[in-house]
């Protein structure tokens, strides 16, 4: 983790309301790791006051040969307006790579990249990782992307670039399924075109998760999330952006003691923090019931 | 005047600091997590998290949300791992720094600080307590700092219980701070801090929830609640005899030195430390130049200057 001043080399409009931001920054790029993020300081002063958290879409290899972080926003409040400002030559305050990411293995064979909306942009580096592995391994690789209508539908061509399957759902049925991309998942297992011995990494809004958490449990398929906070600090110093996680699941994946997980002897639950102990988690770790 | 000859330590009780600036409780985590960004052993004191006898889980999720204004809200609700853990788990790291130590504590009753204290009195390392008399974000906050005459039974039965340093951290919102901060010092506190402790809310008009969900209400905290946090600091420390400690909305010397000149001995410095993890190390480094440049040989010689013709 490191605090530095890093140059934008580009800001390039999505849609309508979402950006895309690349940025100069070696050692963040050579250290990310898929699923974790940045914390950015989008100008100095006090407006806005605290910095953004954002997912580390891709690390790529700028025309100057030096290495850089992209990232992706989408206008919902004062800073990520500001954001569409942003020129070519202007400096950003980053700190990072923050958290802890998705993990997997080459034990299963089918793995599944499952985004609500703009959720896509934290799954990318994972799904290139798990490409790469695709012929020489044996893997498989669906990736289900979703928007409300086609044209706030992002970064789809580029998830076209894998060594696998992009299946898109929209709410209007203005491109692929009509529908939720959770009921396309579903409906996608149950005609036998994803096989339930899978392993599903989503990010999307915590609607989708609850869907999801269903149909995991439903055919056991077990799936990490990434969960979206209000961050302030994002290094585990200020405790705000808690996540409700149940004792006993979590006592299954990883050392509590070693964690920033508080629990008390007298509940059952317990909050991690979303920027040390997530931001991705097991999906029946968390408890949605705030 | 070179950098040498200027003097930045002063005194809070006991405690010798060598430079005038500290971060604030629950800003700072254990100190650890800013060991990437800063050395500890550069600050004047490191002042840890919110601490109880027993671990705390802290409020429901969706704790802070931006304000316009320059501020934000917050409401975490005292989690902390509990003094046992922090004695155990988090004060060896701290005493390697050789910087003091203050454990701010923030207890349901006078019998839990107590027994807080007498815990803290056994462990080496501590050098001070910081008692939180009006956490915003609990539901005993503000009971012992929001009257002259329960303020002086909680900080005379920690004085009876402890020869560290004990600084009184006074809310903002008690009716009279000024009575409060003087109960306090008869009580025997060593330090006053006035703590600004208003509670704000802020409303989705989507969804008509408020921005904290099942919170409701938080804490209001940043640069914009400096102007009431210097006044606060100006009248209190007329009143008392004893130092006083300025805190909020500093992000960086030219704030701290308000509040120097106000009258305050030393500063803390809360949510900023969350937005630039080196601002301590930047204050210390401006209020060094500030009287290099004024050619004032000691920062004690600036405190309470405040010129009022």
């Amino acid at each position: 983790m490191i605090e530095v001043k890093s140059s934008i080399v580009s800001n390039i409009r999505l849609t309508e309301d979402c950006g895309l931001i690349t940025l100069e920054a070696p050692q963040i790029a050579s250290e990310t790791k898929p699923g974790q993020f940045i914390n950015v300081r989008i100008r100095e002063g006090d407006d806005p006051l605290l910095r953004r958290p954002f997912s580390v879409f891709r690390c790529v290899t700028l025309d100057s040969g030096a290495l850089g972080v992209e990232i992706v926003y989408k206008v919902i409040g004062r800073g990520t307006q500001l954001m569409t400002g942003l020129r070519r030559g202007d400096e950003l305050d980053l700190i990072g790579p923050l958290g802890r990411g998705f993990k997997w293995s080459r034990d299963k064979k089918v793995h599944i990249l499952l985004a609500g909306g703009m959720g896509c942009a934290n799954l990318f580096m994972l799904g290139e990782e798990i490409s790469k592995g695709v012929s020489e391994y044996g893997l498989k690789l669906h990736v289900l992307l979703s928007a409300e209508t086609k044209k706030k539908l992002i970064l789809k061509n580029e998830f076209k670039t894998f060594d696998g399957e992009v299946l898109v759902s929209t709410d209007d049925g203005t491109c692929g399924y009509h529908g939720f991309v959770t009921e396309m998942l579903r409906d996608s297992i149950d005609k036998g075109r994803i096989p339930p011995d899978c392993a599903i990494y989503a990010c999307g809004p915590e609607p989708m998760y609850k869907a999801l958490a269903a149909i995991c449990q439903q055919y056991k398929i077990p799936a990490q999330i990434s969960i979206e906070r209000h961050m302030i600090c994002g290094f585990g110093a200020c405790l705000n952006c808690v996540c409700k996680v149940d004792k006993k699941s979590v006592s299954k994946y990883r050392d509590v003691k070693s964690s920033h997980i508080q629990f008390v002897p007298q509940e059952e639950f317990g909050y991690a923090l979303v920027c040390k102990d997530g931001p991705v988690f097991r999906i029946d770790e968390v408890i949605f019931d705030e | 005047m070179n950098s040498d000859a200027v003097d930045l330590s002063v005194m809070l009780g006991k405690i010798k600091l060598r430079n005038p600036v500290m971060p604030a409780a629950g800003t700072f985590g254990y100190g650890e997590e800013f060991g990437d960004f800063l050395n500890l052993k550069d600050l004047g004191a490191v002042v840890v998290k919110g601490t109880t006898l027993e671990p705390r889980l802290g409020n429901f999720q969706n704790r802070s949300v931006e304000v316009a204004g320059c501020c934000f809200l917050t409401a975490v609700g005292l989690q902390n791992v509990g003094v046992h853990r922090f004695i155990e788990d988090k004060l060896p790291y701290l005493r390697k720094f050789g910087t003091p130590v203050i454990v701010n504590a923030g207890c349901k009753s006078i019998e839990e600080f107590v027994e807080l204290v007498e815990v803290l009195n056994k462990a080496e390392g501590v050098d001070g307590i910081e008692v939180n008399m009006g956490c915003p974000n609990v539901e005993y906050g503000g009971l012992f700092g929001s009257n002259p005459d329960t303020a002086f039974t909680l900080i005379k039965a920690i004085r009876n219980a402890t020869d560290l340093t004990i600084i009184a951290k006074v809310p903002s919102a008690a009716a009279d701070i000024v009575a409060v901060s003087k109960a306090c010092e008869k009580a025997g506190a060593d330090v006053i801090s006035p703590a600004m402790n208003s509670r704000g809310m802020a409303i989705d008009i989507n969804t008509r929830r408020s921005k904290l969900g099942k919170n409701l209400t938080g804490g209001v905290l940043g640069p914009g609640m400096k102007p009431i946090a210097v006044k606060v600091v100006w009248e209190v420390a007329q009143a008392v005899n004893v130092p006083v400690v300025g805190s909020g909305g500093i992000t960086g010397a030219e704030d701290a030195l308000e509040f120097i000149i106000a009258g305050a001995t030393a500063i803390q410095i809360g949510t900023y430390n969350l937005i630039d993890p080196r601002v301590t190390i930047k204050t210390i480094e401006g209020i060094r130049k500030y009287l290099i440049e004024k050619e004032i040989r000691s920062v004690n010689d600036i405190i309470g200057s405040m010129i009022l013709s």
